[in-house]
């Protein structure tokens, strides 16, 4: 009877068995079926981790190349007012030396101003000789050049003829030269070396003498030397130029002057240039006691001084002396009337 | 069920009141009416005895068969039931985190996207900040050159003549 009562209790608990122990392995299997997260989200934090640690790296970085740009902003502003602030003073140095160049050339008598020169006309009056200073800019350098007489060799022409000739608005006569016979006329042979758009007219003239050259060369500079060799020209770049003797000044510094050239009072042609690159001519009248007895080259180089000029050159003199300015001759030639000349200096309006 | 027990159902389906009664009857001198022996009584009483014995050993069959069926239907209810919760809350579980990591993915995503802006803006500025060193690179070649000739101006007021 206890036996059936043992297998009956046990058929009939074995189902809660199978529950008991089902549901007792339950929960591990779960926990088993449970996905862990926990290795990825460690990852993903140490993730996180970086990535802010790098986005504050960005960040100091952005920061540190703003204030890199604040900074460089700050020097283009700083050095775009040095730039102006240096303009501005060059501009100031430029117009106070003008206006003391100007101040002591006193009133301007004529000017003329275009793209391309500025030219002012003054007139010296000094104690014996009178005459007229042409102050001239070339804001173009093709606005200065040198004619031929007839644009030829040999030929002789008046320096209101040859500016008329080519409509230049100021003129002076030029080089040196002398008369001769050839093949039964007059031939008028250059003194030294001219040169004409870049070339020398002649073969290289190498007189040992004292024989200078000086022209305006392709930017508009005054230049001259006293030329020993085709070289020494050539070196000088000119546009064009013309030789005669002596110079008179060079650097701001008096050179010295032949003594037969020295004390004599006579009609003079000089070209010179400023500091600044501006050019001046100047004739002085001579030979007319009642109007210009002439002056010496020596008292000449302390006018030119007194003036400020730097360089300048004795150009042909004498009755040769001659200004032309806007259709008609401003001095009085000694001759009484112009002389014909081998070359003139022509300034385009 | 065969016929041999069909058989022997119909035997043993006897009702308790007639054997009631021929037992009164019996007792009461009726007992030559039905012209049996003691042994045959015995053998008959003992074939109702098995008889019962059966009946009721199939009643507690049937009492078992139930209470079991019940305790496995009970068991397996309860089993499932506790899986299925056990199940729901992984996946309740899972979801969640599934859900979280998610979202914490979508912010570091977030984050590297302003990260990349941000790289991509100080490219920008390195690049705006070269070209301002340019310029000021070219600038200063210009004070440079301004600066001379300022000097050259200066150089040549020097040698201005002496007016007032």
């Amino acid at each position: 009877m206890l036996r059936k009562l043992g297998v009956f209790i046990l058929f009939l608990l074995a189902p809660a068995l199978i529950v008991f122990l089902v549901a007792r392995e339950a929960p591990a299997k779960a926990e088993a079926m449970a996905v862990s997260y926990g290795e990825v989200r460690e990852e993903l934090q140490l993730l996180k981790r970086d990535t802010e640690e790098m986005g504050s790296a960005v960040f100091s970085l952005v920061y540190t190349v703003e204030r890199q740009q604040e900074l460089f902003m700050q020097q283009d502003e700083r050095l775009t007012e040095l730039v102006n602030l240096s303009s501005e003073q060059k501009q100031l140095s430029d117009d106070i030396y003008e206006q003391k160049i100007l101040h002591m050339l006193g009133p301007a008598h004529y000017a003329h101003l275009s793209d391309r020169t500025e030219i002012k006309i003054f007139s010296l009056n000094e104690l014996g000789y009178r005459g007229y200073i042409a102050k001239v800019k070339l804001f173009d350098p093709k606005a200065f050049r040198v004619a031929l007489a007839h644009d030829t060799l040999g030929k002789l022409e008046t320096t209101s003829s040859a500016a008329k000739r080519y409509d230049a608005v100021l003129a002076i006569n030029g080089g040196g030269f002398y008369s001769e016979i050839r093949n039964g006329t007059s031939y008028a042979q250059l003194i030294g070396n001219t040169v004409i758009d870049g070339s020398l007219v002649e073969p290289f003239n190498g007189y040992p003498g004292d024989l200078f050259f000086v022209g305006v060369n392709k930017k508009g500079q005054v230049v001259g030397n006293t030329p020993r060799r085709h070289e020494d020209i050539m070196n000088l770049n000119p546009a064009h130029g013309v030789s005669f003797t002596p110079i008179l000044l060079q650097n701001g510094q008096k050179m010295i002057v032949p003594e037969k050239w020295k004390t004599t009072r006579q009609p003079r042609t000089i070209i010179g240039k400023y500091a600044n690159d501006d050019l001046i001519m100047i004739v002085v009248d001579g030979r007319q006691g009642d109007w210009s007895v002439g002056v010496t080259l020596e008292r000449l180089q302390d006018k030119l001084l007194e003036l400020g000029v730097k360089d300048a050159y004795n150009l042909d003199g004498g009755g040769s002396s001659a200004m032309y300015y806007n259709g008609k001759l401003l001095n009085r030639p000694s001759d009484g009337r112009e002389r014909p000349v081998v070359n003139n200096i022509l300034v385009m309006p | 069920m065969n016929d041999f027990e069909i058989e022997k159902n119909k035997e043993i389906d006897i009702p308790f009141e007639d054997i009631t009664v021929k037992n009164e009857a019996t007792e009461q001198g009726e007992v030559k009416d039905l012209g049996e022996s003691a042994e045959q009584q015995s053998s008959r009483r003992e074939k109702r005895r098995k008889s019962r014995n059966t009946k009721n050993g199939v009643i507690v069959f049937l009492i078992f068969a139930a209470l079991w069926g019940g305790a496995v239907y009970y068991g397996y209810n309860y089993v499932k039931d506790y899986i299925d919760t056990l199940t729901a809350n992984i996946q309740q579980t899972n979801a969640m985190q599934t859900s979280e990591l998610r979202e914490e993915i979508s912010l570091l995503g977030s984050e590297i996207r302003n990260l990349r802006g941000s790289m991509e803006n100080a490219g920008l500025v390195i690049s705006n900040t070269s070209d301002v060193q340019t310029r000021i690179d070219e600038k200063l070649v210009e004070l440079e050159n301004q600066l001379k000739e300022l000097e050259h101006s200066l150089n040549i007021l020097k040698e201005a003549p002496n007016a007032p």
